[in-house]
């Protein structure tokens, strides 16, 4: 069973969303993952996920906000059998 | 969009955007202790050898410098690709343009117009080699959405500003004015401020206004047509020799620019945390000072020769000069430089903890980087020094006290700046010996 944890960074000012975001992918074992809602692409915070060897999948679909969703490799087909990637 | 497993290096070293951010002050308080020098005569005419110096002074060796040194950090950050070449361009780019800049300054003031054949080549290579990087990163598929739509437009107003200067520098030196085109100078201006100035302040504040101070986001329909309306009226003033065209043009011009600043103040009011904010404060002063150039631009325009004397007719374009330079392009830098080295710091002190994550709880705060009171004393000598060159222009006094205004607030930010790189020096240190 994987355990999401959600932040809605898209109404916190920076350096905010990229404090919590790694507050939380710090903490996070296998099995949890991050769904993360910005109003843009956090460059800056994936390199943060290769040093902790997590992979991360961006959907940009909507114009104002994008989605992040950080994860460990070993969930990866775990997360698309649930639909979440 | 889907993206995954992006592998970039989209972070260019801190020092690459810090040494233009540290070299820039102290151009602007050049370009003060100029006016200084020449006080009495500075105001007398937008021709006079030391306004010609400090405008130079100022748009290249301040904004430009800092507008420069932030696309090589911006850029990345908000497209994902590093600009070409890294480095060695940053350097090359930031040590011919500061050459340049102080050769082309000291042909104005001396008139020593022998000294372009020097400053000339060095400002073209350092602005061919800036745009060939940025160009080569701009012409391809890359992200960033309104900005980077924004930046391409103010790119190429850059490059057209670049060969207009030339062309125009040519002339002062004593060969005929390559172009063929009347009214050089004004045009050149033209693409300078409201071209390469105003849309790359338009492309960055489609990221920064909401994304620092949380407002909504620009309609993309409005952020993409006024890029648009900007450069197609600036390129109908450039290749059509026409009053009416001429005239439309400026209508198309200023309402762009109080569309603009009136549209973003109004973001500014709808922030979601209304918190006191330097930054805030400085962006309106600014957007505020471009919309009143602009309705001052529209009014001299159409209207000067009927109600301002002959005397105000001189001084307005000096006026509008002021308003433009110091108050709209030297304000949005002042109060985005507050923000963005502390920002800036922070990442690059967070990246280095990435081998000991324990360290991030010691990094200084974006708060200790640029405390609040030096950004609130920074506001407060930037809004008195721009009052007093108004008036020093309008009145012909004050304008000694004006640059020592204007030399302080330069000053000021100059040793906040190197007070903020010096603490993530020794914090880089102190994390890199843990």
């Amino acid at each position: 069973m994987l355990v999401e944890t959600t932040l809605d960074a898209r109404e916190m000012a920076p350096p905010e969303p990229f404090d919590k975001a790694t507050a939380i992918l710090r903490q996070m074992q296998p099995g949890h993952y991050l769904r993360m809602l910005h109003r843009r692409v956090p460059y800056p915070l994936f390199e943060f996920c290769r040093a902790l060897s997590l992979t991360y999948s961006v959907n940009e679909e909507a114009t104002t906000a994008c989605e992040v969703i950080i994860y460990f490799p070993a969930d990866e087909q775990a997360l698309r059998q649930g639909g979440v990637l | 969009m889907r993206m995954k497993g992006l592998t970039l290096d989209t972070i260019p070293p801190i020092h690459l955007p810090f040494r233009f951010f540290n070299t820039a002050p102290w151009m602007g308080m050049l370009a003060a202790l100029v006016l200084l020098s020449g006080a009495e005569r500075a105001f007398s005419t937008q021709w006079s050898p030391e306004l010609l110096g400090i405008t130079h002074l100022l748009t290249l060796g301040f904004m430009t410098m800092v507008m420069l040194g932030a696309m090589f950090q911006l850029v990345p950050v908000i497209s994902g690709r590093m600009i070409p070449g890294g480095t060695i361009v940053a350097t090359l780019v930031h040590l011919l343009l500061l050459a340049g800049v102080l050769l082309l300054v000291a042909g104005f003031y001396w008139q020593a117009y022998w000294l372009f054949a020097w400053a000339l080549p060095v400002l073209l290579v350092a602005f061919i080699t800036f745009l060939g990087a940025l160009g080569s990163l701009l012409l391809r598929r890359i992200g960033g959405g309104d900005s980077i739509y924004c930046i391409r437009f103010s790119a190429l107003s850059l490059l057209i500003t670049v060969v207009l200067g030339a062309a125009r520098s040519a002339n002062f030196a004593g060969f005929p004015e390559p172009l063929g085109l009347a009214n050089i100078t004004n045009i050149h201006l033209a693409w300078g401020l409201l071209g390469w100035v105003l849309l790359l302040v338009m492309g960055v504040s489609y990221q920064v206004i909401p994304m620092f101070h949380v407002t909504p986001s620009y309609p993309t329909a409005l952020a993409r047509t006024l890029p648009a309306v900007v450069f197609l009226s600036l390129l109908l003033l450039t290749l059509i020799d026409n009053t009416v065209v001429q005239a439309l043009v400026v209508v198309a011009l200023c309402t762009a620019a109080i569309v603009y600043a009136s549209y973003t103040i109004g973001l500014l009011n709808k922030r979601k945390r209304k918190i006191p904010d330097i930054t805030a404060r400085f962006w309106r002063l600014s957007l505020i000072c471009l919309m009143a150039s602009t309705l001052l631009l529209a009014g001299f325009y159409f209207a000067g020769h009927l109600f301002l004397s002959a005397e105000l007719q001189q001084r307005a374009p000096i006026i509008i000069g002021i308003l433009m330079i110091y108050g709209f392009a030297g304000s949005v830098i002042m109060g985005m430089l507050q923000k963005i080295v502390p920002f800036l710091s922070y990442l690059h002190l967070q990246r280095r903890c990435m081998t000991n994550f324990e360290l991030l709880k010691t990094l200084p705060h974006m708060g200790e980087i640029i405390s609040e009171p030096r950004s609130r004393w920074q506001f407060r000598l930037h809004l008195s020094a721009l009052l007093l060159l108004l008036t020093a222009t309008m009145t012909g006094i004050f304008a000694p006290a004006a640059a020592l205004l204007m030399a302080a607030d330069f000053a000021w930010l100059g040793f906040t700046l190197a007070s903020a790189t010096r603490l993530y020096r020794t914090t880089a240190a102190r994390v890199a010996a843990s």
